[in-house]
């Protein structure tokens, strides 16, 4: 990511972006570089409709959501985001890391 | 014509509920109904006792009718669904139909270990074992009388579940156990857990961790339970891992109930959504939502039911008169956690206030310490079954608050 990017959104520790409402596409094909991601339309979807649920419940959208009212194969979400998928997801969408709700 | 205050689930939420609401509302201006599919209430931290044989099934299960006030009627059936826009309930078998004035969802969460291929298959409760039920409890009891040792895996195959913390305290417990039955060298404890760390709240998860290390327990993060094989024994995850196991112990996935899927609300997991600080149902303004049902970032535990049903409680009387709503929940809870032998671990927490050392119910005094393993703490959950029979759920005492606030109770 260069500095210009870097100075215009600010990020947590953990790299995830702090304000979402400072998100862009760009800084979403930054952030998906850094985690060695290569962003398909199948990628974009998902990260849409993640910020879509962000934006109207303030909460970031669990695995089983993306499953159940997308209709994704969990299994290829695995194989989008790899190891974590609903981390990366949110990292790259620009949502807040997500919680796992004690 | 009186008004009908209905509670959908006689668990800790719905009686705590009921026996406060009695004492508030004029029973000659309310009738109060609670409705509930089954007859046995369980103290649900009990389980683990029943696991390791610190407790006997009586003493976590008994019959709800004897802790609910007299004059709340009590109806044993099962919802078929709400009708939000009707104010009316239905009840199976017939769909015999209740009104109420204003609703009160407490119908908890519950296993569905039908989430994950091969978990239901020939293993479960032989070699595959649950401790979220009081049948499974017992049954896993059973099995560690007669278990040889070997492999003991842990599972969690989906957050959030219930009590995050239960999964901890049952492998403290286990290598409490297998020590003193003289098994501890034939048994390797095994954790596998759909997250990064061993906990979910980040201040306490390097003490946790020392814990786990301490009683030697191998780690395996962010497994993301996929399916079971349980003629091999072997569990595999989402990202190619697999376990092998000798004795399963899982928490499956959490799920609401199905009446409210069939209702038409709640989320993925058949839970709630809540506004967090009134416990007011998400677009219904009647209809209210406590303990497991509720879609909230906070544990449910009982002594976080204390917050709830204060709040409730006051809502219910505020709307009824028509003044604006109580935003006094927190999300405080205190859990209280086995670590094996005479020792207890308490925790104390809210939405706003991490986790961190003190003492309670006095500030520097305690009798009780807050992160720290104490014989102290050890007592007071001993001390917690009574309580919880005797003073919590008939509404009769309320437990003091620890963060700082205005007083729910």
């Amino acid at each position: 990511m260069d500095d210009e990017d870097r100075n215009q959104s600010k990020f947590d520790g953990q790299g995830y972006l702090l304000d979402h409402t400072t998100w862009t596409r760009q800084v979403g094909e930054l952030l998906a570089e850094e985690l060695g991601l290569e962003l398909t339309e199948e990628h974009w979807q998902l990260v849409e409709y993640a910020r879509e649920v962000y934006c109207q419940t303030h909460k970031t959208p669990t695995r089983r959501k993306l499953v159940t009212e997308l209709g994704v194969d969990p299994q290829d979400l695995f194989v989008l985001f790899p190891s974590s998928p609903m981390r990366k997801l949110c990292r790259v969408a620009g949502l807040p890391k997500p919680k796992n709700c004690l | 014509m009186k008004k009908t205050l209905l509670i959908l689930g006689a668990g800790t939420g719905g009686t705590m509920m009921a026996n406060k609401l009695r004492k508030k509302l004029d029973a000659d201006l309310w009738r109060i109904v609670i409705v509930d599919k089954q007859p046995a209430h369980y103290y649900q931290s009990g389980f683990l006792g029943l696991v390791f044989g610190a407790r006997k099934p009586g003493q976590v299960a008994k019959p709800k009718k004897q802790f609910i006030h007299e004059s709340v009627e009590l109806i044993f059936a099962e919802v078929e669904a709400i009708l939000p826009e009707e104010n009316r309930v239905l009840l199976r078998p017939d769909n015999r139909p209740i009104s109420y004035d204003q609703l009160v969802i407490a119908t908890g969460t519950d296993i569905s270990p039908e989430e994950n291929p091969g978990l239901l298959g020939g293993g479960w409760q032989n070699s595959i074992f649950d401790f979220y039920t009081f049948e499974g409890a017992q049954n896993l009891h059973q099995a560690l009388k007669h278990w040889k040792g070997g492999r003991l895996v842990m599972n969690v195959a989906e957050m959030p579940v219930k009590c995050p913390v239960a999964p901890l305290e049952f492998l403290f417990q286990a290598d409490h156990y297998f020590k003193a039955v003289g098994l501890r060298n034939k048994v390797e404890l095994v954790y596998a857990l759909p997250i990064p760390e061993v906990f979910t709240r980040p201040e306490v998860v390097p003490i946790f961790e020392g814990m786990i290390e301490q009683k030697d327990v191998k780690v395996h993060p962010d497994f993301y339970l996929k399916s079971v094989d349980s003629e091999k024994q072997v569990i595999d995850s989402y990202t190619g891992d697999q376990l092998d196991y000798d004795m399963l112990v899982t928490i499956p996935t959490n799920m609401g109930a199905k009446m409210i899927a069939r209702s038409g609300m709640g989320d993925e997991f058949r839970y709630m959504p809540v506004d967090m600080h009134t416990l007011q149902a998400e677009g219904y303004e009647n209809i209210w939502v406590i303990g497991d049902a509720a879609d909230l970032p906070c544990p449910k535990t009982a002594s976080a039911i204390h917050g709830m049903s204060a709040t409730v409680v006051e809502n219910v009387l505020r709307l009824d008169a028509g003044k604006p709503l109580a935003k006094t929940f927190d999300g405080e809870t205190k859990c209280i956690i086995s670590v094996g032998g005479k020792s207890c671990f308490l925790l104390a927490f809210s939405y706003t206030q991490p986790p961190k050392p003190g003492k309670y119910p006095l500030p520097g005094i305690g009798p009780f310490s807050i992160l720290k393993p104490t014989r102290g703490n050890y007592l007071a959950k001993r001390g917690l079954l009574g309580m919880y029979w005797n003073l919590f759920l008939p509404a009769r005492y309320t437990p003091p608050r620890y963060t700082k606030g205005e007083r729910n109770g």
